[in-house]
Parts: C-alpha cells; sequence; structure tokens
C-alpha cells in the first residue's frame, strides 16, 4: 500500500515557462520551499478543499508556486498578496485563501499589507517562509537576516548598528487582537517538519472553520544563498535560526472580532433607496427663465454652502437646470466660503460664477471680495447686520436686509442665508418662497431645525414685503 | 511486499536529507548520475518501517515513495 | 427616477452600485474623498462591500483580488493616489483584469495643492506605470456624466478586461446639479477567467509574469490588438456647433463647459466656433479631428495642464491647422472672459 506519494493538489506535470511539463520543481536541492508546499498540498488533500483554494503566489523563489498547485491560482505584486487576499475574501465568502510569502515580500516592501491584513483579522491562511535572505535576486540581506550573518549585501555581516535588527514577525503580529492563531515552526529534521505540518493544517481547518487570521512561519534553509550544503543548512537553521526566532505556537484561538457583512438587497429597494426625491407639488411656470448667476459668500458656518445647495434643490423642484459649485477644501474649514448657483432652463456651460447677477454678500469681506465683479444691472443683498458700509457701484441694485437679525429673531442663527435666499426669491420671482418651505423639510432632518428655518423664510418674507418690496 | 521506498531517479536532486534522516540507514547514495547530473539516492532493504520521515525531508514532490507492507503477498 | 441634486463625486457612487459595483477599496485624498465617504454609506446600505485600505499601493491591490474573483470593484483618488496605485494598475492591466478606478484630479506635481487642474491627462491616459498597456479613459463632464460613465465602466472593464479611468478635476467632482439615475440594476455575469474557489474555475491562474520572451512578445502584441480594438469600437465624443466652424475648441471636463460658455458668446460676436469634447481620451477621437482639419482654419486646444491634451490635437490634425495652447496650471481655473478674450485676440489677429 502507498504509504507517502505525491498529493494530488500538485499537478500531474509541473508546465513553466509554455515548454513542456516537468516532474520537478525548479528549486535548488535542499531547498525548504519544496517542504513547504508538500506539506501545504497533503493538508489540502486530507481536508479535500482542493476545489475552494486559491493561492496566492509572491515574488520571490515561489513566484512560480502556480506551476505546482492545481487551484486557483493568483500571482501577486511584491508584498502586497495579503491585499490581494483580502480582496479574494471579502468576494468569495466559500474560498480557502492562501498568501505564501518569503521574509522580503512579506517583512520588508509588504510589511503594511501584512500588518493591516492581520489587523482586520482577514480571512486568509498566511505560510511565511522565513529563510532569512533573498533567495530569487540571489542572497541579499533580507529583513530576517540575523545579526552576523553574511549576504551580499552585508559582506562583512549584518550589523545591527547600520542595519538594524532582525524582525521577528510572530511576535509582532501577536501584539494584534484579532489573528486567531499564530505560530513558528521549523524545517530543521523531520520531526519539526511533522510539527510544521500540524501547524499548516491547523491554518487551514481555522479557514474552513471561518474562523479568521491565521499565521505560520516557517523557518527554512537557503542552501544555495546561505552557501552551504543542504544537510549543513538544515544544522545552521536550528543552531543559529531558531536562537533567534523561537520556534512555538503563539496563539491558537477564537476570534476576537466579529463582522456580520450587511445584508444584500433586491434592485427594487436599491432604487427605491438612491430615489431621494420626495413628491412635492410645485406649480411649474410656462415661460422660460433667464439664466441666473448667484453667488453666495461670507463667514464658513453661515450656512452660505447649505444655503446655495437649498436654491439649487428648489430650482429642480420648479424644473430648471441647475448647478452648484463650493469653493472648498481648507478654506471649508473656518476661513471665508462661497458658493455659485446657477439656475437655466437651457445647457449649463461653465459652472463658475465669475460675474454674478445675484450676489448674496454675508460679510463684509465678501462684499469686498466680489462687489466689483457683479454684472451690470445686477443686484447685491447686503447683510446689513454684518456689513455697515453701503454699495460703492451705483450700476446695480442694492438690497439691504439685517439677514443675521432675522434668522436670530426667529431662532436660528446659522439661516441667515436661508433668509437671504427666501428674498432672493422674493426680488428675482424664479422661484416661489412657497417652493422654499416645501423644499426645506426634505434636506433637514432634525424636526425642530425644519421649524427655525421655516420661521426664518416667515420671518424674511416679512422683512421683504414691509422695507424692500417698493425698492 | 516488505516496507520499503521507491526512488524516482529523474526527481531526486542528491541534497542527501533523506540519507540522513532514515532511522534504520536504507537510502544511500548511488553512483549513478541521472539526466540533471545527480548522483541520486537508492534504496538499500535494512528494515524499512516505512515511517514515511525521507519523504517529509524531501522537498521534491514525487521523488518519494513510500510503500508499507499491508501483509497481502505476491505483489 | 427622478432628477435629484447630486454632487459629481456622489453621483460616481450612485452609478457604481447600480452598475454592479459590489466592492469599494480606498483610502482618502482630497478632492476625491466624497466618493469614500458615499460609498460607505451605500455600499453597505446596498449588501456590499467598503473597505478603507491602509493606503493606495494595497487599495488597488485589493481591487488585483477582487477582480480576479470576478467581482465589480472601483477605487476613487486623485494625483499622489494614484501614482502609489501605478504598479498594481500596470500589474491589472497585464494580469487583464477589469475594473474600475475614479480620478479626481488635483493640482501637482507633488503634494501641490487640492485645486483642480487635468494634469494627470498622460499618467492616465498614456499608461502611467511600467509596461506596454493602456486604460480605457472617459471624462465625464458633468455630475450626469460622473454617474452614468461610471454606470457604464464596469461592462466596458469586463468586455475589454481592462481598467477603466473615471477621469475627473476638483471642480466636476466637486459639482452638484440635477441628475436622473439609471433606471435598471446591471450585475456581473459568470466569467470563464475569473477565480471562484470552486471546481469550474480551478484551473484558472491570474498572473503578469511571463518569463519566456517568446511568450511576453506574443502577450503584449495580443494587448496591442486589443487596445486596437478598442479604438474602433468605442472611441466617443461629441461636437457642438462644428457644422459651420472655422474654427474649433477642442476640451474636456470642466474646460469643455467653460468652452461652452465661451462659444456662445464668440458667436454671438459672429466668430463661428465650434467645440468638440472627447468623452474617450483613450481611445482619443484621432480620426474625428483628422477629418475635422480639412474645415476649420485653428483649434484652439483648453486645458488646466501644460498642453498634454494639445499634443494629441496636433497629432490628430497632423499639424495641417494651427493649434493654440490655452493652458492654466497650479490649481488656476480661467474665468469664461479670460477664453473668449485670448480667442478674440488670436483669432480676429
Amino acid at each position: 500500500m502507498v504509504k507517502h506519494t505525491k498529493p494530488k493538489t500538485f499537478y500531474e506535470d509541473f508546465v513553466r515557462k509554455g515548454g513542456p511539463g516537468e516532474k520537478n520543481t525548479h528549486y535548488c536541492p535542499g531547498c525548504g520551499h519544496g517542504n513547504v508546499h508538500k506539506l501545504i498540498a497533503e493538508v489540502i488533500d486530507e481536508l479535500g478543499i482542493q476545489d475552494r483554494v486559491i493561492f496566492c503566489s509572491p515574488v520571490g523563489c515561489s513566484v512560480f508556486a502556480y506551476y505546482y498547485f492545481d487551484t486557483g491560482n493568483i500571482q501577486c505584486a511584491h508584498g502586497r498578496a495579503p491585499a490581494v487576499g483580502t480582496g479574494l475574501a471579502r468576494s468569495l465568502e466559500n474560498s480557502i485563501i492562501i498568501s505564501y510569502q518569503g521574509d522580503g515580500d512579506l517583512a520588508g516592501i509588504g510589511m503594511g499589507a501584512i500588518m493591516h491584513a492581520a489587523n482586520r483579522g482577514e480571512h486568509i491562511a498566511v505560510f511565511f517562509v522565513n529563510n532569512a535572505i533573498y533567495g530569487m535576486t540571489g542572497g541579499q540581506m533580507a529583513p530576517t537576516t540575523i545579526v552576523g550573518q553574511k549576504t551580499l549585501t552585508t559582506p562583512l555581516g549584518r550589523s545591527a548598528g547600520r542595519d538594524g535588527f532582525p524582525l521577528t514577525m510572530c511576535e509582532i503580529i501577536n501584539n494584534l487582537a484579532a489573528p486567531v492563531f499564530i505560530e513558528r515552526v521549523s524545517l530543521g529534521n523531520a520531526a519539526r517538519i511533522l510539527k510544521a505540518k500540524k501547524a499548516i493544517k491547523q491554518a487551514l481547518v481555522n479557514q474552513v472553520e471561518k474562523k479568521g487570521f491565521s499565521f505560520v512561519e516557517i523557518l527554512s534553509p537557503c542552501p544555495i544563498n546561505w552557501k552551504m550544503q543542504p544537510i549543513e543548512a538544515r544544522k545552521w537553521l536550528i543552531d543559529k535560526l531558531e536562537p533567534v526566532f523561537p520556534v512555538k505556537n503563539f496563539r491558537n484561538g477564537d476570534s476576537q472580532v466579529k463582522y456580520d457583512p450587511p445584508r444584500p438587497v433586491s434592485d427594487e429597494e436599491m432604487k427605491k433607496l438612491f430615489n431621494l426625491e420626495k413628491d412635492i407639488s410645485i406649480k411649474q411656470k410656462e415661460e422660460h427663465i433667464s439664466e441666473q448667476l448667484v453667488k453666495l459668500a461670507g463667514f464658513g458656518g453661515q450656512g452660505v454652502l447649505s444655503g446655495g445647495i437649498l436654491l439649487a434643490n428648489c430650482a429642480i423642484a420648479e424644473k430648471h437646470n441647475t448647478s452648484w459649485l463650493p469653493s472648498y477644501g481648507p478654506e471649508m474649514r473656518g476661513g471665508t466660503a462661497n458658493a455659485g448657483v446657477i439656475i437655466s432652463d437651457g445647457q449649463i456651460g461653465s459652472p463658475l460664477v465669475d460675474n454674478p447677477n445675484f450676489f448674496i454678500a454675508m460679510n463684509g469681506p465678501s462684499l469686498d471680495s466680489f462687489e466689483d465683479q457683479v454684472l451690470p444691472g445686477g443686484t447685491i443683498l447686503v447683510n446689513s447686520s454684518l456689513i455697515e458700509r453701503k454699495v460703492n457701484r451705483s450700476d446695480i441694485k442694492t438690497l439691504y436686509a439685517p439677514l443675521t437679525e432675522i434668522a436670530q429673531q426667529a431662532g436660528a442663527v446659522a439661516a441667515a442665508t436661508v433668509a437671504g435666499i427666501t428674498m432672493y426669491a422674493l426680488s428675482t420671482g424664479i422661484i416661489a418662497v412657497d417652493t422654499i418651505r416645501q423644499v426645506i423639510p426634505l434636506s433637514i432632518k432634525r424636526k425642530a431645525l425644519i421649524d427655525e428655518n421655516l420661521k426664518v423664510v416667515d420671518a424674511a418674507r416679512e422683512y421683504y414685503e414691509k422695507n424692500l418690496a417698493k425698492t | 511486499m516488505a516496507n520499503h521506498v521507491v526512488i524516482s531517479d529523474e526527481r531526486c536532486k542528491a541534497c542527501r536529507l533523506c540519507i540522513e534522516t532514515c532511522p534504520t540507514h536504507s537510502l544511500e547514495q548511488g553512483s549513478r548520475l541521472n539526466k540533471s547530473g545527480y548522483q541520486f539516492t537508492r534504496f538499500v532493504q535494512n528494515g524499512c518501517t516505512a515511517c514515511g520521515l525521507c519523504f517529509y525531508m524531501c522537498p521534491e514532490p514525487e521523488a518519494i515513495t513510500v510503500i508499507k507492507d499491508d501483509g497481502k503477498s505476491g505483489e | 427616477m427622478e432628477r435629484q441634486l447630486i454632487k459629481g463625486n456622489e453621483a460616481v457612487v450612485f452609478g457604481a452600485l447600480l452598475g454592479g459595483a459590489t466592492h469599494f477599496f480606498g483610502y482618502p485624498i482630497t478632492p476625491a474623498s466624497e466618493v469614500a465617504h458615499m460609498a460607505a454609506k451605500q455600499f453597505p446600505a446596498t449588501g456590499n462591500c467598503f473597505l478603507q485600505a491602509e493606503d493606495e499601493v494595497n487599495a488597488i491591490n485589493m481591487l488585483y483580488g477582487a477582480a480576479a474573483a470576478g467581482s465589480r470593484v472601483m477605487t476613487a483618488s486623485s494625483g499622489p493616489g494614484i501614482s502609489l496605485m501605478a504598479e498594481g494598475i500596470s500589474y491589472m492591466a497585464g494580469a487583464e483584469l477589469p475594473a474600475v478606478i475614479v480620478h479626481v484630479q488635483r493640482a501637482g506635481p507633488g503634494l501641490g495643492n487640492i485645486w483642480p487642474e487635468q494634469s494627470d491627462y498622460n499618467a492616465t491616459v498614456k499608461g502611467g506605470g511600467h509596461g506596454n498597456y493602456k486604460n480605457i479613459v472617459l471624462a465625464p463632464f458633468s455630475a450626469q456624466e460622473m454617474c452614468d460613465f461610471t454606470y457604464r465602466s464596469f461592462e466596458l472593464a469586463e468586455k475589454y478586461r481592462m481598467l477603466v479611468f473615471v477621469l475627473a478635476d476638483a471642480y466636476i467632482g466637486q459639482i452638484m446639479e440635477s441628475v436622473t439615475l439609471p433606471g435598471d440594476v446591471k450585475h456581473a455575469p459568470r466569467y470563464d477567467w475569473a477565480l471562484y474557489g470552486d471546481r469550474e474555475s480551478r484551473g484558472n491562474l491570474i498572473s503578469s509574469i511571463l518569463m519566456n520572451t517568446e511568450l511576453l512578445s506574443t502577450h503584449n502584441w495580443k494587448l496591442d490588438d486589443k487596445y486596437k480594438k478598442v479604438a474602433e469600437e468605442l472611441t466617443e465624443w461629441e461636437e457642438y456647433e462644428t457644422e459651420d466652424a472655422d474654427y474649433l475648441f477642442v476640451a474636456f471636463g470642466v474646460c469643455a463647459r467653460l468652452c461652452l460658455s465661451a462659444l456662445s458668446a464668440l458667436r454671438k460676436q459672429n466668430i463661428r466656433i465650434g467645440l468638440l469634447r472627447p468623452k474617450t481620451l483613450f481611445p482619443f477621437p484621432s480620426k474625428r479631428l483628422c477629418e475635422l482639419r480639412k474645415k476649420i482654419k485653428t483649434a484652439i486646444v483648453v486645458e488646466l495642464n501644460n498642453g498634454q491634451m494639445a499634443d494629441d490635437v496636433e497629432l490628430a490634425l497632423r499639424c495641417a491647422v494651427p493649434v493654440h495652447r490655452y493652458n492654466w496650471m497650479g490649481g488656476k481655473v480661467p474665468s469664461t472672459q479670460d477664453i473668449i478674450d485670448r480667442a478674440l485676440k488670436d483669432l480676429r489677429g
């Protein structure tokens, strides 16, 4: 009876570079990758998960792992396999994702990827083959090269003072809450290899049982680049690497983090969810309006941007085309803010309101900045609560109204711009005050705030009719 | 047939890890070269227990197959 | 659906979800962050996956993994973030993985500033990462197109197994306009090349490594044939008043909007000028421009960069027609009047 033979998770023939199939691996004599490959393949056989496995190959000697594993295969950029695994795991609930990485890949260029995937508790099994050197590129220093170890880039041996210390990944990852399984194993001899198999199996069982992120660090020989014979290399591994990288289990438990994926919705539910418009009855006007170029400007916090959105929403409600463009970014955080709203019945070209025909100046600096840009024949509405001076120009219409005080008396000092929009509506007739009253409840969530805003609209209308209507 | 190990001559890379590992000294370095130029391992019956340690020590997927005596004769 | 007031950056998310997107991986950056904000809200609300990655380098690799799994996956970023994604973009192009990247351009180089530029035209349209590859690049000029282009981008990406960029600028991202959302919800079909973690897809390999020169050469020529096919099938543009035009504006994104306003002002002054607005930047409407060179006397390319698209326009016109380059950089956006004044000077002499 055959007791041990090539696992069936391996391809029958290893087809590489488009050439004829081969039976051997591309690894050097005595290399540990072959051992790890065999262990993983055997465990996959034993668990009966071959169809479900997606194997993420790294960059390094094991870049060609897909030659060997008859599973789903994906080759990843250097160090990014945990991110690729994240994308796979978040897409395929029932697949078993293996991220197979070397020391340069995982602890060097891919340090960020592995830490964050571990920290999120991604449902992947990571097999970290640590041979303390860069294999494929020919033997340079790895993040795990031990102090004193000679490599091509540390010809006199790694100096802790210059190069730092070898990174101990299990210990580092063991500081995170999310991983469920962390173990370091060794390929130093047959007994150790059998222990390594157990750890590999546990990591994959954890995926089958959907337990979460599992990390197995495998101390592995690289005889060629260590410049040793295979047997000597295994001994060196035990004598020199294991003291720096203690072989032990760090964690074997259940996940501390739980995530319930969101509930899928039907197409109809999605469409309903996205249809933000609610029924309002707006009387449409027959005649086309002339293009309105409205600018609102003031302090951040005066509701300049949201006032512009309110106006744009009213324009849409009355079936006009509209665009709203804010000043944004750092300016929004504390400084001055302005927004341009265009209302038109034609196609809106430039969304920039360089030269408004209606300008609502909420504070002094805004009036100073934009007074000269108002189109001749246009209108400036001046918030006289905060602006003491008069408008200098005589070729435009001016309206003075204490917008902040009107809003304050109505109980919503932050809604001064709403008073301004109301007066814009009354002054131009482009939109109806009733539209503003209908749109406000659709764009504000808090009931108390809706009432306050509506009061501001009423107070603004009262002020306008009393003081400005005849101008 | 007794416990034994089948070495695929062409798969062996002559790293000798199996020879070093075998507790019954049932493996040894042969004298012939395979097509890749490796002086491949050969099996010598020396009380093989089919323990499988050589299989796990060997990095190549199909260089070593371990056969266990299942009591059936004549095979 | 009704018209709604939606910001360009947010319209992207509605378009994406209605277009069948199931995964969003991203990292915040101004002026693209609103895409992530809205995605963080709407992807989970519709049973889909939103994940904030640790950085752009890994965000794009999450796209690589999810796209390999046959998911409709996207991200959104801006210049510095897109630079970080260049590696993954190249790998995805090599492995022929479909995905959608919304690029809301800011001003560069380096950290630059957060105001609009179109200075990543070359990096996006010509490639951006290493190797011979192209992306499909769609250039929206309104919030409606931010929605519509993203909506259809997944099917385009899958049809050609390419990355599709929705290349916007800070203004098109920030603008709020009336948007009508598409009525039908799309879904990704099963593809024979993807990895689903099941028996049928078991033998599939997603990879960009081809160690043999013959194989990689064949692969690169295959990609090149595909890009030629895309150019034949997908080139899209819009023309305004070109029938009788003596002169031609060429512009995309917010500049096309500025040119529309300038065009109507110039027409009032009896200058017969038209506008050609590429909706796809790769493929570029070179053939159409080549035809137009026979009827127009001058072309004016208006861009928020140092003339990156103007090079392509000049090439398409075979240098048969003088090309004026109106360029602004650093986040400065011209007023319509600036464009009109320069055009009057250049066209009336």
